[in-house]
């Protein structure tokens, strides 16, 4: 009897697992391809082997459908970052640059692939990273490998994880050894 | 043994040797170049060869077009990898960082001999507290993954600013981190053969290899183009090859036919061309022994040759005096034979005297062809022409009779014909000595070259500035010195742009200069110490830059060699020769508003500096070529009438031999520069072998005083210029400007030259 109990567990199990098995990339762009905009503020915490003590930086990131990201960080340096379609403008240490992105130059593939997560542009995910889910939709983590080699050479990995449609963490692994945890918390309900 | 035993013998033996010394040593060559001008100095022919040979020569330009951007994309990745890993490419690079990798490496490696704004205040405490303070700023930028990876080797951001001016220098657009054209329509590589430029066989491998892998790695509706010096080379290696066949065999058969109709009968056809072809084996034969080689176009050029050299045995069979039975008028024909051949032959003298190695082929090759096949027409067709045969004359008549002019029409039509030549080559700018002109490829192909060339920022470099030093350090620190003058230039608007190779290769001076500005390991090491107190950095955080700084004073100074596999090895091949006890480093010019002006400026107070115009420098070539081809056409003139006041006993006599055949000649070259060709060295070349040609035709219908015109001169006349215009006319239909300029030439010439004998003949009085 208790064989057949077990059994029937491990067949619930496995039946309660199963949808989370078949999780994909497909269900959580979805899910976050349905969000029409949304604004968290963010604490990023940079660990770097040289460096003493770890860098702590802090700000906004706002998103607005289908390819507009803006990330403002306040401390400790003054930066501001926007996508807006395939054009990227940073301001930074007082001087201004605007990347193409449509160039695709793979240095800011990692910037675009946060983006197209945001987004949930598949598409754009994988042109340069080869993604892979895991978890349920309710609790999921998305680890992007990149594609280019040069890129490789800097970012090992990145892994976001978020529940539902809301993006909790965005951690970057960089080939250095040294990382970084972003996480993000809403400011407002996001607007759907 | 009779008479025509012993010729027959002794032509049999000839044919055999020469036969046979071709079966054993014949090389066709077909590389265009032998028909290109060779410097007329040392330091021409070195501009030549580097043009053809040097590292820019290996150098293919190849663009994808077709298929959707990313399919672009992909095809230019996999063509770049594909490659890479083949012997027959040293480089080959679609603008991928990749591939680039290998160059930022190697800057990255040499940054502290190749920075030209290092200073030793960078390495003082202070200098150095100002970049770990930047550091900092750049550990807390969004960016930093990526502005961070130089900063612990190299604080001072040396690296960066080598990648900026990188960057500057490169401006071929990338999309998806691959180049593309300013369109974006296309996708581009750069490639780099192992074989040099010359090395046709190697081209053509390499050219192979890269259809190949495209064929394989394309995707539906995906064109390659591509174009390189070699490439170039190799295709019109091809069209030479191509259409010499053609030519030759139009021509052959042409003359068949010709003399097929005239003679109607096998054995004396097959017995004219056998006189006429033992002539162009020896010349065949002579040339291999001089040049070592033969070229498919002197090949070419000697079927033709074929339909001239053949008007010598139809002299003597048109003339009746075909046969020893009939030695007596053998002997009345003898002095014009003797007296044709040997001004043919000093037709050939401009050609010999050109400068070209193709051309002198063609020239030796006429002079040897046409004296051998007078001897085998002369010694040989009268003992093999069939008893009992004669020559059917058509009814032409007689030339004395045959039609009438008054004699003042004739000299009317000289005199106008004469005076509308004069007028339009008065009025015509006459010659172009443009070396473009004379490349067998067609138009549309240098068009593609010059669109590829833009497309990836590399036109045509018309101007260089050449410096020279004992040694390459010496021209190194010598261009270093014009660096000044040269950024000068620029910010006066005098000069849009250059390219110093020593921002790549600095003299060795220069980067003795910068390692001793870095400070020694400890000293730096006490440096850093002071410079990071207060900094949140980890004590040994810049262990990597004192030991690269270390590493560099201690390192071998930066050679060429150094860059090998990169594209700045490319660069500083191209740029840096040395060239057997003379160094050479080449400036290429871009945007030059008065080039007269730079040149005053650049030179002034340096001899060892001269500004180069390479187009110009060829056309002055080909110019100079063409003031030495006047004076050969001038010298063959007066030899033709020499030989002819001699042969002919009267000056007055040659004079009226040599006058009509100089005034079809004149009239020839109106007539091409009439109908809107510009006149190259190649139709004034050939303008001697129409002089020779009419020279022909005229003493047939002059002969020397007490000798009586021959009946059948008119038919005579009918036949070889029937055949010379099928040979002739054949090459004028070919694609190898060369070939095209002489066919044009001497087939416009015999019908000027007709022209002349037909009002000539009309003048005639009969003299008896």
């Amino acid at each position: 009897m208790s064989a057949a109990r077990g059994l029937a567990v491990s067949i619930a199990l496995a039946l309660a697992a199963s949808p989370a098995c078949a999780l994909d990339l497909r269900d959580i762009a979805a899910t976050l391809g349905a969000v029409d905009q949304s604004r968290v503020r963010f604490v990023d915490v940079r660990t770097i082997a040289s460096l003493g003590t770890p860098v702590e930086r802090r700000g906004t990131l706002a998103y607005a459908k289908p390819s507009t990201l803006e990330m403002v960080v306040e401390t400790p340096l003054a930066e501001r970052l926007s996508i807006v379609g395939g054009t990227m403008t940073i301001e930074s240490r007082g001087a201004t640059r605007v990347v193409d992105l449509s160039r695709g130059e793979p240095l800011f593939a990692w910037i675009e692939g946060i983006r197209a997560t945001l987004a949930g542009d598949e598409a754009a995910l994988r042109k340069h990273f080869d993604p892979t889910v895991s978890g349920t939709i309710d609790r999921w983590t998305l680890r992007l490998a990149p594609r280019d080699l040069r890129l490789r050479s800097l970012v090992a990995g990145i892994a976001i994880s978020g529940e539902r449609e809301r993006v909790r963490v965005i951690e970057v692994e960089e080939a250095s050894g040294d990382h970084s945890v972003m996480t993000l918390t809403p400011i407002a309900a996001a607007g759907r | 043994m009779s008479a025509r035993a012993r010729a027959i013998a002794i032509a049999l033996t000839l044919a055999l040797l020469a036969g046979g010394y071709l079966a054993q040593r014949l090389v066709v060559e077909s590389d265009f170049a032998a028909f290109l001008p060779r410097g007329a100095d040392a330091r021409q022919r070195w501009m030549l060869d580097q043009l053809r040979d040097g590292p820019a020569a290996r150098l293919i330009i190849a663009g994808i077009a077709g298929g959707t951007a990313d399919e672009r994309v992909a095809a230019s990745r996999a063509l770049a990898d594909a490659l890479a890993v083949r012997p027959e490419f040293a480089y080959a690079s679609n603008g991928s960082l990749e591939v680039a990798q290998k160059d930022l490496d190697a800057l990255a490696r040499h940054r502290y001999v190749l920075g030209a704004d290092l200073t030793a205040s960078r390495f003082t405490e202070s200098g150095l507290r100002q970049a770990l303070v930047d550091g900092i700023g750049t550990l807390q930028s969004t960016f930093a993954v990526v502005e961070k990876q130089f900063l612990w080797r190299d604080p001072t951001g040396e690296t960066m600013s080598l990648l900026k001016r990188l960057a500057r220098d490169m401006r071929i657009r990338r999309e998806q981190g691959v180049w593309v054209d300013a369109s974006g329509a296309r996708a581009l590589l750069l490639l780099q053969t192992t074989a040099t430029g010359s090395d046709l066989d190697g081209q053509a491998a390499a050219i192979a290899v890269l259809e190949q892998a495209f064929a394989r790695l394309a995707s539906a509706g995906q064109t390659i183009v591509y174009s390189s010096p070699g490439a170039m080379a190799v295709t019109s290696r091809a069209i030479v090859e191509r259409d010499a066949m053609r030519v030759s065999l139009m021509s052959a058969t042409g003359v068949l036919l010709v003399l097929l109709i005239a003679y109607r009968s096998l054995p004396v056809v097959a017995i004219a061309i056998v006189a006429a072809a033992l002539g162009l084996v020896a010349g065949v034969a002579v040339v291999q022994a001089v040049f070592g080689s033969v070229h498919a176009i002197t090949l070419a050029f000697g079927a033709t040759l074929l339909g001239e050299a053949v008007d010598y045995p139809s002299y003597l069979l048109t003339s009746g005096a075909s046969s020893f039975a009939e030695g007596g008028r053998r002997h009345a024909v003898a002095r014009a034979m003797f007296l044709a051949v040997a001004t043919t032959a000093c037709g050939s003298l401009a050609l010999l005297m050109s400068g070209f190695d193709g051309l002198i082929e063609l020239g030796l090759l006429t002079a040897v062809g046409i004296l051998a096949a007078g001897a085998a027409t002369w010694w040989l067709v009268p003992s093999l022409v069939p008893s009992g045969w004669t020559f059917r004359a058509w009814s032409f008549g007689h030339p004395e009779t045959a039609w009438r002019l008054p004699v003042g029409a004739t000299v009317a039509a000289f005199v106008a014909l004469t005076l509308a030549a004069v007028a339009v080559l008065a009025w015509r700018p006459l010659w172009d000595d443009d070396p473009a002109r004379m490349n067998p490829l067609p138009a549309s192909l240098a068009a593609q070259d010059r669109q590829l060339r833009e497309a990836v920022g590399a036109p045509d470099a018309r101007y260089v500035a050449l410096v020279r030093g004992a040694t390459v350090e010496q021209a190194l620190e010598r261009a270093e010195a014009l660096g000044g003058p040269l950024a000068d230039a620029v910010a006066r608007h005098e000069l849009g742009g250059y390219a110093l190779v020593t921002d790549d290769l600095p003299s060795e001076a220069t980067q003795r200069r910068r390692l001793a500005m870095l400070p020694e390991p400890d000293v730096l090491r006490a440096r850093l110490r002071e410079a990071q107190r207060g900094l949140p950095y980890r004590a040994d955080a810049f262990a990597p830059f004192v030991e690269d700084v270390r590493d560099a004073k201690a390192a071998p100074l930066l050679k060429a060699a150094d860059y090998a596999g990169t594209g700045i090895g490319l660069r500083v091949a191209s740029l840096v020769a040395d060239a057997g006890g003379e160094a050479r480093v080449l400036v290429p010019l871009s945007g030059i508003a008065d080039p007269g002006a730079l040149r005053r400026t650049l030179t002034s107070g340096r001899d060892h500096v001269e500004i180069v115009d390479l187009r110009g420098e060829v056309g002055a070539l080909l110019g100079a070529f063409r003031e030495r081809a006047m004076i050969a056409t001038g010298l063959g003139v007066t030899m033709i009438f020499a030989i002819l006041a001699i042969g002919l006993r009267s000056p007055s006599r040659a004079a009226r031999v040599v006058a009509p055949a100089i005034l079809a000649a004149l009239w020839t070259l109106a007539a091409i520069a009439g109908t809107g060709h510009a006149l190259t060295i190649f139709h004034l070349i050939a303008v001697l072998l129409v002089i020779g040609v009419g020279v022909n035709y005229m003493l047939f219908l002059f002969p020397a005083a007490g000798e009586r015109i021959a009946g059948t001169a008119l038919a005579s006349l009918a036949v070889v210029s029937a055949t010379t215009l099928c040979a002739f006319g054949s090459m004028a239909t070919s694609s190898i400007p060369v070939l095209r300029a002489l066919g044009v030439t001497v087939t416009l010439g015999v019908v000027a030259t007709l022209v002349a004998c037909a009002l000539l003949v009309g003048a005639m009085r009969s003299r008896t």
